[in-house]
């Protein structure tokens, strides 16, 4: 038997913002997109990382004594040669101060399962269950097919949140295992959607419209970021192309903040964060209804 | 009479300050000085007669003389100005034992604390509502012709006299009513003065007649009883008659939960519903759902609401709850009948008895009008035994024979506190002999015994055991820094601690993230936890009281977790000297790093049916939690699950450091902010700079 294992970012218990109940949800890391406004940016990359928080280090030597990556300079300041780190983690342990942090642990099948089954009484008395999130988690598809498949054994709602850029295999790998799909829906636009995201839209298109047909109920996920994907020309498109859909349980509106500035500069990743505002109640509520008028239900807080 | 009703929110502000004023008209009896002196005198003059009789004797001459006052704007009349005689008489004759009782064998700060709890009582509702004043003292008047000894005979005398004068004092009242007007109150006082009352209004009028009596009398009444149940039947009479309307019930409801509010009594006053039937269904009533919009619509944080929940509570119940939960109106508390059950028939109650299971105080179980829990009797600092442990000199050879040691100092200082409190309990009739609560509860009539004598049914003593995370985190530290890392030595952890981690900042924070710590759903520190918890009710449970029953453990701290903490020098876990511990069955601040559903295996590891004195578990949620969901569904969902795991109670605070930051920098601008402390609400603007320094650090911790 295959013991398949994950690269996961994060595993988050009591999540109740990915699908219905209480769920725990499962980051796996690497992301086909790089949307300009990713609030994981510490999940884009395959690969594991080092996160480094400059603000929590107190210069202490603690990571320096266990990895030579890392050097507290005469003046006490912490150095960090990112080209050199394998990201084994053994400076995350030695850290006291929560300023080192491992993007990436390998997660066996087994680990997975047990980690998720501590809290089955929550998913049974809340319609809850498992998600699994990224990043894009069908870039990992075989896994999270292996684990869904124990799941459904335990009788466990299962959930994938997609951003649909991967080939339709990984859908049908998973699909059977699959009781519903939180889709991210970004743009209507190719053009557009290239120029926010790093990709055209046509794979994610075609692959939702072919996975509306298969009956498993989907919830669209559109983030709201002003003055991107706001206009109302976006809105009414991705409302026209949407509506067209059979299986579309509802459009979640989900309002763009920039409160991820840190994670960028932990992993050294050029920051895109948009300089936008939070839409306000306004803008949530006009684009709700530019949606309402395809037919569409729509969601947001 | 229509203008008699719709005048809550006008009177409002005058209900709220009912009881912070004098006004008691001069010429309505005498002057608190006077009544104290002849109070007094009287004492003086009968030293040798039994303290039952003269209490007695000077509680009935307190309700006849002492000034009164009624509302005319109020639906309810109960002030009585007795310039509190009876507390000084108790409090005179608690001093004559003080120096009588054997101290402490510790220096210092001691681990358990005695006391004689006068604090903690259940009184017999239901006798009380059936038989009313004149019933009670024709019960004693009956029985004392054939009293079986002179205890008996005086007992039955003294019940008879303080009945008696609650009725001159409520005829005292009703007089004064008609003479100011108050039409409110006028037949109702006139009508529970010589009868069992009929009404809705006259049922809640008795209710917080004897609610004060009982005070007066010297011990805290601490739950208004099955709530729902014993006042629906006067709900359904005066709705059927016409007498109420539904939205007129809801008024008296207001204006009666405005007698608790209004004293401002710290703790708060426990009012119990819903609970489990003996056939599985449920019994909440239409009496359930008023109270519950009253409260919703007050926002006040006394009195405290208790739902009780089980498998059949229909979720309409549990939702309308958690919605003032959600709300931040959070002065609930969630008790799991399904838990409580096996408790109490695991420690001596019948079956019948399940159905009347109230919470006393905050959440100490009892039984309604049979039981005296006197739920805090003790109160143990299972932490501080932590200390005790470094005063061994031969160093444990592994954790397992640390935690060995540990449980015999905790064994030393349960049989030395539990042996102290007997002590107190025995002079018990001596220092506070209470006809008036024993008129209500049941045993004593047929005992021909004052409950301060063993007089009801079930007379049990409650032990509060503060820091079992704490004490979980410590042992597995040492665990952790001694045994297993090798980082130190005993004796060096020894001058660590006492040096309050002086220059061992890395080791202190290497305790602190690195050791396991109880609320992770870790078997390396739920399994100490579960091993000590377990250990205590079992020395704790199994002994006797000085009453005829037995001790009972409580795994709860209430705010004891600051102010034991104060007490308790560092410990291995990295928490420094005088830092709290961990409260109630949580984990210490800022170590449940693993999330709620975490915790709640945690504290479910514990076995809830060996705590009869009660535990809980405090749960605190980001607002953020709660936004772009239905809330209230989410907050009946986690109760759900804590009580299908077999936890026992569960209350909730939703905020985020910010709010409270900010509550503490412009307390002007917070006034309405709620805190669930511990077993009751507060204004957060109204606590103590330490528990709000508390509450800050714990509000930081969610992510």
């Amino acid at each position: 038997m295959r013991n398949p294992t994950a690269l996961v970012c994060d595993i988050k218990h009591f999540s109740v913002h990915d699908g219905p109940g209480i769920r725990t949800t499962l980051f796996l890391k690497g992301c086909p997109l790089h949307c300009l406004w990713c609030h994981n940016p510490e999940s884009i990359d395959t690969r594991p990382q080092l996160g480094f928080f400059a603000e929590r280090c107190t210069g202490c030597g603690a990571c320096a004594a266990v990895c030579s990556c890392h050097r507290i300079t005469t003046d006490g300041r912490h150095e960090f040669d990112r080209e050199g780190c394998t990201a084994c983690g053994k400076c995350v342990d030695a850290c006291l101060f929560d300023a080192l942090e491992l993007y990436g642990r390998k997660l066996t099948l087994e680990e997975a399962v047990a980690t998720v089954l501590e809290d089955r009484v929550f998913y049974a008395v809340s319609g809850g269950g498992v998600t699994l999130s990224g990043g894009e988690p069908l870039l990992q598809a075989d896994f999270g097919a292996e684990l869904f498949k124990l799941l459904k054994q335990e009788a466990i709602d299962t959930a994938v949140d997609t951003c649909g850029q991967v080939p339709w295999s990984s859908f049908e790998r998973i699909l059977p295992w699959t009781d519903r799909f939180l889709y991210d829906f970004k743009h209507a636009d190719s053009a557009k959607h290239r120029e926010l995201t790093g990709s055209g839209n046509e794979q994610i298109k075609a692959n939702l419209a072919r996975l509306s047909q298969t009956g498993v109920p989907i919830e669209i996920r559109m983030p709201l970021i002003p003055g991107l994907n706001t206009d109302d020309a976006a809105i009414s498109a991705a409302g026209e192309f949407l509506s067209k859909l059979p299986n579309i349980t509802a459009v979640r509106l989900l309002p763009y903040h920039n409160l991820a500035h840190s994670k960028y500069a932990a992993v050294a990743r050029p920051d895109t964060l948009p300089d936008a505002p939070s839409p306000g109640p306004e803008l949530l509520t006009h684009a709700a209804e530019i949606l309402q008028t395809h037919g569409l239900q729509t969601i947001h807080d | 009479m229509t203008a008699l009703w719709n005048t809550y929110d006008t009177v409002r502000d005058r209900l709220d300050e009912q009881y912070s004023g004098s006004g008691f008209p001069a010429d309505t009896g005498m002057p608190p000085a006077e009544l104290e002196t002849r109070a007094m005198e009287y004492l003086n003059a009968h030293k040798e007669e039994p303290r039952i009789r003269t209490r007695a004797a000077v509680f009935s001459f307190l309700f006849r003389n002492a000034r009164i006052r009624v509302d005319a704007f109020d639906w309810f009349a109960d002030h009585i100005d007795t310039g509190n005689v009876m507390w000084k008489i108790q409090q005179k004759w608690r001093s004559e034992f003080d120096g009588a009782i054997p101290g402490s064998k510790r220096q210092g700060d001691p681990a358990g604390f005695p006391t004689l709890d006068l604090s903690h009582t259940s009184p017999g509702w239901r006798n009380l509502l059936k038989y009313g004043i004149c019933g009670i003292r024709d019960r004693a008047l009956d029985a004392l012709p054939g009293a079986a000894d002179a205890e008996a005979r005086e007992f039955y005398a003294a019940v008879a006299t303080v009945y008696e004068a609650i009725r001159v004092y409520t005829l005292r009242l009703a007089a004064e009513a008609e003479r100011v007007g108050a039409v409110r109150v006028t037949d109702c006082l006139k009508n529970i003065a010589e009868r069992p009352p009929e009404s809705f209004q006259e049922a809640l009028q008795l209710a917080f007649l004897y609610t004060k009596a009982q005070e007066h009398e010297g011990e805290w009444v601490r739950t208004q009883g099955v709530f729902d149940r014993l006042f629906v039947e006067f709900y359904r009479r005066d709705l059927a008659s016409g007498r109420l309307t539904r939205e007129q019930a809801k008024e008296l409801l207001a204006f009666y939960f405005d007698k608790f509010s209004s004293q401002h009594f710290g703790a708060g006053h426990n009012i119990c519903f819903g609970g489990k039937n003996p056939d599985g269904s449920d019994s909440c009533n239409e009496l359930t759902e008023l109270a519950f919009e009253v409260f919703e619509e007050r926002k006040n944080i006394d009195p405290k609401l208790s739902l009780r929940v089980h498998e059949n509570l229909p979720e309409s119940m549990l939702r309308h709850a958690a919605r003032c939960v959600a709300a931040g109106t959070n002065a609930i508390v969630f008790a799991n009948d399904e838990t409580a059950y096996p408790m109490f028939l695991k420690h001596g109650k019948r079956v019948e008895d399940l159905i009347d299971f109230v919470p006393v105080g905050c959440y100490e179980p009892a039984i309604m009008g049979r039981e005296l829990c006197c739920s805090m009797s003790a109160t143990v600092n299972l932490a501080k035994a932590v200390e005790y442990l470094f005063e061994e000199q031969t160093p444990p050879q592994t954790v397992e024979e640390a935690t060995a040691r540990y449980r015999e100092l905790l064994r030393n200082v349960l049989d030395e506190t539990l042996a102290r409190t007997r002590e107190w309990e025995k002079h018990w009739p001596e220092i506070n002999p209470s006809p008036v609560m024993s008129g209500t509860m049941e045993g004593c009539f047929e005992k021909g015994r004052d409950v301060s004598h063993a007089g009801t049914l079930y007379n049990n003593s409650g032990v509060m055991c503060a820091g079992i995370g704490t004490v979980a985190d410590a042992l597995a530290a040492i665990g952790y820094l001694v045994f297993g890392q090798k980082l130190c030595t005993w004796n060096e952890l020894r001058d660590i601690l006492a040096a309050d981690w002086e220059g061992q900042e890395k080791l202190r924070l290497t305790a602190l993230r690195h050791a396991p710590k109880w609320g992770n759903n870790l078997p390396a520190a739920d399994d100490i936890a579960a091993e000590i918890a377990g250990f205590a009710a079992e020395v704790i449970n199994r002994t006797p009281n000085a009453r005829g029953g037995f001790f009972q453990m409580g795994c709860w701290s209430i705010d004891h977790s600051v102010n034991f903490g104060q007490q308790t020098g560092a410990t291995p876990d990295g928490r420094k000297a005088g830092a709290p511990l961990s409260k109630n069955v949580g984990a210490s601040i800022a170590a449940d790093t693993r999330g709620v559903t975490a915790l709640f295996q945690s504290a479910a590891r514990l076995d809830h049916t060996e705590f009869p004195d009660g535990s809980v578990l405090d749960v605190m949620l980001h607002p953020s939690v709660l936004r772009g969901i239905d809330g209230a569904g989410l907050i009946a969902e986690l109760i759900r699950a804590y009580f299908r795991l077999g936890g026992f109670f569960i209350h909730f605070n939703i905020f985020d450091a910010e709010t409270l930051k900010k509550a503490r920098r412009e307390p002007e601008k917070y006034r309405n902010l709620q805190i669930r402390v511990c077993g009751w609400n507060s204004r957060f603007i109204d606590l103590s700079p330490e528990l709000q320094e508390t509450f800050i650090a714990q509000a930081e911790a969610l992510k």
